[in-house]
Order: structure tokens, then sequence, then C-alpha cells
């Protein structure tokens, strides 16, 4: 066959652009149709929380943690909640872990189903959307009912959890946990042995591992090329320990792997969830969630490095402390930060509405890129 | 009864350049606790106690001021080194079977008021540690060498450093703001940044 001729071209893709997620500007040369550099341009959504939190106190910059990742509040909660922990010596109670836990596991659900539909939604197909958060819905009840927010939740607090779970959440969780399973079983079957989704997705996007440790690329992306690195089992938080649950990788390393993980993740957070229901259950005689701290006039001092395996990665809040009632820097080291960077890497020689399926894949969140 | 054994992590390192190690978790083999396999092969067994690493500390007491933050939580190793050998440690700790340190976990710079402070978090997937590579940069000079090519997650760590704190990284690549619009004025971490009200 004849080489087509082709001419090279730069195009804009964004800032306001629906497969961005948020706000952000991508300057993609092409060859013909074929991407040839992307360059990302980010700050759109820059807030100031890290300025934000010098200007207040400890208590006052809690409410503002949650909007770091407004789809997964709960994890930048726990992580700046746990780094002052860390540096009070606050030791929280049995009961307040394994609220968090479920909390956060219940979260990660909700934001890989919120990411679920929003990929598909990319690749042309909206019916999976409307599934997915059909299920999502029912997670943000139940959040709606034990917080009183559907997004920013503001629960957490200094020693343990600002709300007691009750029976009735308990069964709602339960309920929907039992149902999950077969909404799940539906949505892999409509989806899975698709023909025009397996063709957009498989062999596309490949991320090798030693491009994964250069960029430092953490959780779903990182275990879809092979690595098993998850928080939850190298350094076990809260309650991991006690639970039983598998951490899946593939060795694919392409956009249907993530697919297939995020997949497998959300079979594994329901299991987790279950495990904690029950726990929860038998001891609801146990009123005691929280550690009496007097938010109010904290003054911890030192540095404090507080990780937690988000639904995005490896999450960090590092705090400097200096003994004043106000933090003295806090820096938010946020997974999506880096995933931004491997587009580039891993989107050249595809094409350019294989750029959007890469992107999507990749599950960024821009309020949480650009903090 | 199991002697303890008195071991220098950072030994070779120590041999090559001048760096002064200001926190390493301690860790016993005589109270009970079997150690790991990732603690046997770091060989992470400490020479002194703390007392000693105080006094270590207080050969500069006369710089301290009150943003001088030397304990850190959770027990990770910290180390102080001058900025000159940034490149080479790093290079070091990466490539080194010894360490491994192959993953730049994140920059942290902060404003110490008397100089500007970067903390480099290395981790360790190997040996499952995590390691805090400080470096003072003196805010009349106000630059360092980049690390962009060591680490590719420099990059743009570096460039969110440069927009928030000024600092300016030689040989960076694409050193432009990130954060902020290009046509503003300051940097807006850094202490004496005045804000204002924008009505």
């Amino acid at each position: 066959m004849e080489k087509i001729l082709t001419d090279r071209m730069r195009i804009n893709i964004g800032p306001q652009h629906p497969s961005t997620h948020g706000v952000m500007r991508m300057i993609v040369d092409l060859d013909g149709e074929t991407v040839e550099n992307v360059e990302t341009v980010i700050g759109y959504l820059h807030r100031g929380m890290e300025k934000m939190a010098e200007t207040s106190t400890y208590i006052q910059y809690l409410p503002i943690v949650d909007r770091i990742d407004y789809l997964s509040g709960f994890f930048c909660s726990y992580a700046y909640v746990n780094g002052i922990e860390l540096l009070m010596d606050i030791e929280i109670s049995e009961k307040s872990k394994y609220i968090r836990t479920i909390t956060m596991e219940l979260n990660r659900m909700a934001s890989h189903l919120l990411w679920l539909g929003c990929f598909m939604m990319d690749l042309g197909a909206s019916s999976p959307f409307f599934y997915t958060f059909i299920e999502r819905e029912k997670i943000l009840d139940i959040f709606e009912n034990l917080t009183g927010n559907r997004m920013m939740y503001n629960y957490y607090t200094f020693g343990g959890v600002k709300r007691d779970i009750d029976k009735e959440n308990l069964y709602a969780i339960k309920k929907f946990s039992d149902e999950f399973v077969f909404a799940l079983k539906d949505l892999e079957e409509l989806i899975n042995y698709n023909p025009i989704f397996i063709s957009r997705t498989k062999n596309l996007g490949i991320l090798e591992k030693e491009c994964a440790y250069a960029y430092s690329i953490t959780g779903v992306n990182l275990r879809a090329s092979g690595i098993k690195k998850d928080l939850r089992k190298d350094k076990p938080y809260l309650i991991y320990e006690n639970i039983e649950f598998n951490v899946p990788i593939s060795e694919n390393k392409d956009v249907q792997a993530r697919y297939i993980l995020r997949i497998k993740e959300l079979k594994e957070s329901n299991k987790i969830v279950q495990q904690c229901i029950d726990w929860l259950l038998t001891n609801l005689n146990n009123k005691n969630i929280i550690t009496d701290v007097k938010p109010l006039t904290l003054k911890p001092e030192g540095i404090a490095i507080s990780e937690v395996e988000s639904s995005r990665g490896l999450m960090q809040c590092i705090i400097y402390a200096d003994g004043t009632l106000n933090p003295y820097r806090i820096k938010w080291r946020t997974p999506s930060f880096y995933n931004v960077q491997i587009i580039n890497e891993i989107s050249k020689g595809y094409l350019l509405s294989d750029l959007i399926a890469i992107f999507g894949s990749l599950d960024i969140i821009m309020p949480e890129v650009d903090r | 009864m199991i002697k303890i054994r008195e071991v220098d992590l950072f030994e070779n390192l120590k041999r090559k350049f001048d760096i002064r190690i200001e926190n390493c978790p301690r860790m016993f083999l005589d109270k009970g606790n079997e150690l790991n396999s990732v603690q046997k092969d770091m060989k992470c067994i400490v020479k002194r106690e703390y007392s000693a690493f105080d006094e270590h500390l207080t050969d500069d007491t006369e710089l301290k001021c009150d943003t001088e933050l030397n304990h850190i939580k959770p027990d990770i190793y910290l180390l102080r080194v001058k900025k000159e050998d940034i490149r080479q440690i790093l290079r070091y700790l990466k490539n080194s079977e010894e360490y491994f340190f192959e993953r730049l976990d994140c920059m942290v710079c902060c404003d110490r008021k008397k100089d500007l402070e970067i903390m480099y978090l290395l981790q360790s997937d190997k040996y499952n540690v995590k390691c805090g590579i400080r470096v003072e940069i003196d805010k009349k000079e106000n630059q360092i060498a980049t690390v962009s090519d060591i680490f590719s997650n420099a990059n743009l760590e570096e460039r969110e450093i440069y927009d928030l704190f000024g600092i300016k990284f030689i040989n960076h690549p694409d050193l432009k703001r990130i954060f902020m619009p290009e046509d503003f004025v300051g940097h807006p971490l850094r202490k004496d940044f005045i804000i204002q009200r924008l009505n």
C-alpha cells in the first residue's frame, strides 16, 4: 500500500473539555492522526490549599481538606488527621478505626464507580454511566445519613470520628454491599466482552515498569504494570492487618488492565466492607468513638509524614508544625500530580482518539493535581 | 543471648560524602523482637542512642530558630547533606544495590525564615523503608542543581517549587510557573509574601 502523505499539526485540547475531568489543557503535536508529543498545562484549579493552611488553625483547616480530592474526601481527611495524631501521640479507639476503614473503602468504591462511568462515556458508551451512578448514589445516600454531607464530609476529627454509626446505617451498608455483588456482575457482563470496548482498550497506552518507577506512579496504574505495591499491605495502617483481602495485579500494562484492576478492586473493597460490618454489628454497644484532645488549642511540634492508599494511589500529607496554633507548612503529595506527567510517555505513537482513552484510564482528577 | 551488632547503615555513604545523620530509627536485637527479613537485609541496627544524636545536633545551636524542626514521625532515616553533593548522593542512593532508593516520593520545600530547605523523600520498595534527605539553600544564592534527569517526576516538582518558593534549578529543561499565572509577581509560599485583599 502506498504511504499516505500526512501533515504535521498542533492542536489544543481543553481547558474546558468534557474528557479532561476538570480544567486541564493539552497541547498535542500530531503527525496526521498520530500523537507525537503531548504537553500538559495545569494550574487552572489552583486554590492555594497549602497557603491556606499557614493562615488558619489546625481545626479551621480540617473542613477545607476534603476539597483537595472531592471524589474521595475521606482519604484526604484521614491523611491530615492522622498526621496530627502522629505528632500529638493520640491513640484512637478500635471502633473509630473500624468506622474510618469502612467509610474509606466505601469512598474508594464510589470513586471507582464514578471513574468507570466517565471512562465509558469517554469511549462513547453512555449507558454504563447510568448503571454506575445508580450504585454510587446508594453510597452517597449512606454517607449523607452518616455524616450529613454527600461529598465534603468533614467527618473525621482529631482523635476519632464525629458521629457514631448506628444500627440503621449498618443495615443500609449491609444491604448495599450484598446487592452490589450482583450489580457489578451486570456491569461486567455489559462491558467486558464488548468487542468495541476491547478493540479500543487492548494493547493501548503501555506503561512499562521502569517508566512507572521513574515517574513515581502509585496505585492501580502501578499495579497494572505488574508491581505489587499497596500501602495497605506493605505498611498496614488502621485495621488492615486483621482483614483478609487481596491486592490484584496484572502484567498486561495497558488500558484494559487498568480497567480490570479497578473492577477487581471494587470487589476487594466490598469484601473489606463486609468484614467491617460484621465487627461493627457485634460491637454496637461500644460507644467509644472519640478521644478527647481539645482540638481548639492543639500545638503539635515536629514533622509528620502521614500516608494513605487513596483510590488513585499513594497520598501523603507532610506537616511541619512549630509548636504554635497554626501549621508552619503543609505539603500534599497527591497521586494525580504524578499520573499527569506520564501522559506524554505513554500516548506517543497512538491515535488522537486513543489519547482520550489513555488519559481516562489513568483516573486523573484535576483538583488533586492543582490543589 | 544475641549481641547487638553495631552496624552503621550509611557507613559507605559517609566515607564518600559529607553528610550528617539527623534521625535514625532505633531497632534492637536483644529486646525479644525478632528482626524481620527487611531489617536483616538493611543491617540497620543503630550505632548510637538518641542522646548521642542530640549531642551531635547541638553543634550549631546558635543557628536554631523557631522553625528548626528535627523530630520526625514516623521514624525514618533523615540525612542532612550539602547542596553541592545532592546530585551525586541521590544517584548513589538510587543505583547502588546497598540502598536501592529507586523512587522519589516527593520533594518538600519549606521556608525556614533564615534559609530555604528542600527535603527529598526517597522510598525503597525493595526494603520498604523511607529516607529523607534535607538540603539547606541560602536565600541570597537561591539556586540548586536539578535532579530531574535522575528522577523524572522531579521535573514538575521542581517547577512547583520554583513557582511557589522562587528557587531556581540549574539545568532544568523547562523552568516556568506551573500553578500561578505567568505574569504573577512574587512567590506565594514564602513567609515574606504579603497576602493582599483583591477587591
